[in-house]
């Protein structure tokens, strides 16, 4: 079994790491999520597909695909939870758990919210847990515009589920192990534990983890004197700290979800970062029956 | 039947008593175990977070390691609660603690900390007044209970006589 797959059938009830386990090894090798909902379709990502499947991992139509049980769902949440729900009770909160081996499941349900702020979960009804993947080269490109041009501030754009992490985790193993350019002092901002779930400890990265990415972002700055600082989906409440933080001349490598860099200027606080001049460079990434990317400069976008 | 037969009789009758008031004993130790672990429990679940099957695995009490309640709750894939439920079935305990006990371990592992502590302490109040309870009434109840055994036995020893 794959080492990534593992991942999932540590989690999934027996019944359903079965069904998974038997679908055709194309789709296994290319899994992105798997999500189970309150008696409704187990479904499965893969590229930009949500696929469907049977008890013995035939791929279907939604009606006739294998159900999640309440008592698989209960056995699902408390295997991610080790049967404990209140040693995660801070990232419930934020809508995830986090996995030992690094990356998270994303819970969904009905909310206790109290004082204007989440409390947890009345009842959790879908969960979606996310394969992070580790391909070391698909950066290699922007490496070695990095390499002709030098190291500079760069903005990872794609909807959700595209790659952006994956785009990121490559970016940092390929910048800090020297690999088609000479090593730099990498650190991630990593507040989730997305970026370094399955990225080798190897070479010169720091990682911080645990804190909102604009605080890391300025310890960070402050404490490691890093050439390059990557973080996961800037958040528009982050972007004066960020801007605060990259006064210092630390490169920025970020990524955002959105669809086209017409739609990022759109968005004030993208279009602030970039006219502060945080992002010389912009990678879009796509999916047409595979994975692309392009790279553009966004003194041209504006 | 001669006098010795008598006498022996007798003992015996008081031995058995001993031996079913020392059973009644076994509550008592039952429920001190139990509230030091619920005790054991809220100081990890509080300060340091930890996993419940971390939690039980650390805990030790020699009442509830030979009884099999640790390795019962410790051991299985089974879902926690019903781990829970089929180590408490095993401890002498009345009714009322039992449903106390299932009624926290319904929910156990389930909880938000907040909520999870605040179960803790409803079952650890009721535990502890049981157990307030039989320290009190438990001499007098275990007097009786030899009393009661000694007398049967002198009393089939005149009949037999």
């Amino acid at each position: 079994m794959d080492k990534r797959n593992e991942v999932i059938f540590r989690y999934l009830p027996l019944r359903i790491a079965r069904a998974v386990d038997l679908l055709p090894k194309e789709v296994l090798s290319g899994l992105t999520e798997i999500r189970l909902r309150k008696r409704a379709p187990v479904s499965a990502t893969t590229g930009m597909k949500n696929i469907f499947f049977r008890e013995d991992g035939i791929i279907c139509r939604m009606e006739s695909g294998i159900y999640a049980r309440d008592d698989e769902l209960e056995e699902c949440i408390a295997r991610l939870t080790q049967s404990s729900l209140y040693t995660c009770d801070e990232y419930i909160a934020q809508g995830f758990v986090p996995l030992p081996e690094g990356g998270r499941a994303g819970i969904c349900g009905r909310v206790n919210y109290r004082n204007g702020r989440l409390c947890g979960f009345a009842e959790i009804t879908s969960v979606n847990i996310r394969l992070h993947r580790f391909l070391p080269d698909v950066a290699a490109e922007l490496i070695s515009q990095y390499r002709d041009n030098g190291l500079t501030g760069t903005l990872v754009c794609a909807p959700p589920a595209l790659g952006k992490t994956t785009f990121l985790r490559s970016t940092a193993f390929l910048l800090a192990n020297g690999k088609g350019i000479g090593p730099k002092r990498i650190a991630l901002a990593d507040e989730r534990e997305e970026i370094s779930a399955g990225l080798p400890k190897s070479g010169l990265l720091d990682v911080m983890s645990g804190i909102p990415k604009a605080q890391a972002v300025t310890m960070l700055t402050r404490t490691m004197s890093p050439q390059a600082i990557i973080c996961d989906e800037i958040a528009p409440n982050e972007t004066d700290a960020l801007i605060e933080a990259q006064n210092t001349g630390v490169c920025l490598v970020a990524s955002a979800h959105c669809n086209s860099p017409k739609e990022l200027l759109k968005r004030g606080n993208m279009k602030k970062l970039i006219e502060f001049g945080l992002f010389p460079l912009c990678v879009v990434l796509g999916y047409n029956n595979g994975y692309f990317y392009n790279i553009h400069k966004t003194e041209d976008m504006l | 039947m001669n006098w010795f037969g008598a006498m022996l009789l007798g003992l015996s009758s008081y031995w058995i008593g001993i031996g079913i008031s020392k059973g009644e004993g076994e509550r008592i130790k039952a429920l001190e175990s139990l509230i030091s672990l619920l005790n054991f429990m809220k100081r990890r679940m509080t300060a340091e977070k930890r996993a419940l099957k971390e939690i039980f695995s650390d805990f030790d009490n020699i009442y509830l390691r030979q009884k099999g309640f640790l390795e019962r709750v410790c051991i299985g894939n089974k879902p926690l609660s019903q781990l829970w439920d089929s180590a408490c079935r095993i401890l002498p305990l009345s009714e009322n603690s039992l449903k106390e006990l299932y009624y926290f371990g319904s929910e156990l592992g389930r909880l938000p900390l907040e909520e999870q502590i605040s179960r803790l302490n409803a079952c650890m109040d009721a535990l502890g007044a049981e157990l307030c309870e039989l320290r009190t009434s438990l001499p007098k109840k275990q007097k009786s209970i030899k009393t009661v055994c000694g007398l049967c036995g002198i009393l089939t020893a005149i009949l037999l006589l």
